[in-house]
């Protein structure tokens, strides 16, 4: 697979964010407008412009207090806030903010829109069963999700797609209750009917197509940032190991959910562990056999750069 | 006609002298970038210097016999301090790191000082603070990299002959330092 440049990463997360918010305007809008006519719309807006600026600035909060996160205190978490900090200088960011998960399972994720608003989280269960290398591994991958401003779209994504399903939900239970019965009475034309169905298959295909794009989009997501990770630590092998023991891992995180579950480094749900066939189509995480395969070639073609100009 | 002629001149100007500042100050802030970076090595190198004093007061009290390696670490703390050209510096730094690594190796005959919350948190800060060093000096590498690639390349090239922009130096690492960056005390 060929690397893009850092910078066309970030180009294309931008895009996609801003892709992702306008088409949940442009979805609310048409629902408002057929739930409310003309304030509907106006509601619509609103409550975009709304939403797009509470998953923008609040958003890792939220997944953060979702996720049970606490603030890893720097003398009882020295080690995590050091393999931090030793990423951060390798990645040329600045240090982000550091959380912990009080878990046996074993996960890490990151989030925030930008470098200088990250937050990294680690479950305590993750530091008991990797060593100090393997760590850093991990802490290089989600440092990397940063560095591709991959964070800004999972963020917009987990708070978003949470919303639009509900808000798919009500509509649709609003056209059974009435909402179609009225406007057909009208008889405002043609126009109007085709808008109305138009708007139902939205409004059914919207959640889909959001859970599509984010599948196809992570899984690529995670063989770059694998990729990213191993070019700070320049280290492949021990990020290989520690997904090897992660995966290895059979303590699910509890509190972890659908809405949430692309942001982590292994998919956190035990259920989307087994690497069937049906679920590598589905699976938000590409397979870890896979992975751990690329990493060791990259650990090859280390290794022979580094003996073919032993110097910079 | 020949005002169009004019205009289209003129036009072409303005959009040289725009790319011109645009790629002048893209090659400034990647000088900066370059300078921000090797301060960053020097933030954490300092680190260490501060961190080697309280280490050797903590192994003093449990291993009184091993006085000739403690005054080694010192010695080699101080030279790091003293080195002027960015040769000294890197010898110093090398005979820094090779001490520390026997002062760790040594301290494995001491179970005492091997539980001591003090020594462990210690050797928790210095094997993190040799790793800092390492990664900063890989940034700083990319940095010059990258720096040194917009210098030299056509158009931009023109825009560093004539301001005087000059490529600067990669941090060179000895092949005995690369392998051993790593190792945990």
């Amino acid at each position: 697979m060929p690397q893009p440049h850092l910078y066309q990463l970030i180009a294309i997360n931008k895009i996609y964010s801003w892709i992702l918010i306008f088409l949940i305007t442009a979805l609310l809008t048409i629902v408002g407008a057929f739930t409310w006519g003309i304030f509907g719309i106006l509601f619509a807006l609103i409550i975009s412009v709304l939403l797009s600026l509470i998953s923008l600035f609040y958003g890792d909060a939220i997944v953060m207090q979702l996720m049970g996160a606490e603030k890893a205190n720097p003398d009882e978490f020295r080690t995590l806030h050091n393999i931090i900090e030793e990423m951060s200088l390798a990645s040329g960011l600045p240090k982000p903010k550091v959380f912990v998960i009080r878990s046996n399972a074993s996960n890490a994720f990151a989030t925030g829109r930008n470098p200088q608003n990250a937050s990294i989280a680690v479950t305590t269960g993750i530091m008991e069963i990797l060593n100090r290398e393997e760590l850093q591994g991990v802490i290089g991958h989600e440092m990397s999700h940063i560095r591709h401003r991959d964070t800004l779209y999972a963020v917009l994504m987990g708070v978003m797609v949470g919303a639009i399903v509900i808000l798919c939900d009500s509509f649709r239970r609003s056209l059974r209750w009435g909402g179609l019965r009225r406007r057909s009475g009208k008889g405002s034309g043609q126009a109007a009917a085709i808008i109305l169905v138009v708007a139902i298959i939205l409004s059914i295909l919207a959640p889909i197509f959001a859970q599509i794009i984010k599948f196809a989009m992570s899984r690529r997501r995670e063989y770059l940032a694998d990729n990213g990770g191993a070019e700070l630590t320049r280290n492949p092998l021990a990020l290989a190991k520690a997904l090897e023991k992660i995966s290895g891992d059979p303590d699910p995180l509890d509190i972890a959910n659908r809405g949430v579950q692309h942001l982590f480094i292994i998919n956190p749900l035990n259920s989307a562990r087994q690497e069937s066939k049906l679920h590598s189509l589905f699976s938000t995480h590409p397979p870890v056999n896979e992975r751990v395969k690329i990493l060791k070639e990259l650990a090859h073609e280390y290794s022979e750069k580094a003996i073919k100009e032993p110097l910079q | 006609m020949e005002n169009l002629g004019l205009w289209i001149a003129l036009g072409i100007l303005g959009l040289i002298v725009l790319w011109f500042i645009a790629a002048y100050n893209g090659l400034i802030s990647w000088r900066n970038a370059v300078k921000n970076a090797w301060s960053q090595i020097d933030v954490q190198l300092k680190r260490r210097y501060d961190l080697i004093p309280n280490l050797v007061n903590t192994v003093k009290g449990y291993a009184k016999h091993e006085q000739q390696i403690l005054e080694n670490v010192t010695k080699a703390r101080s030279a790091c301090l003293e080195a002027k050209t960015p040769k000294d510096q890197m010898n110093a730094d090398n005979m820094l790191t090779g001490t520390l690594k026997t002062l760790f190796a040594v301290a494995e005959n001491y179970p005492e000082l091997k539980a001591n919350q003090n020594f462990l948190a210690l050797q928790e800060e210095l094997s993190s603070t040799e790793n800092k060093i390492s990664f900063a000096r890989q940034f700083y590498n990319d940095t010059v990299m990258t720096y040194n690639t917009k210098l030299q390349s056509i158009p931009t090239n023109i825009i560093a002959s004539i301001c005087s922009f000059t490529a600067e130096a990669f941090w060179q690492t000895p092949e005995a330092e690369r392998q051993n960056v790593k190792v945990e005390f």
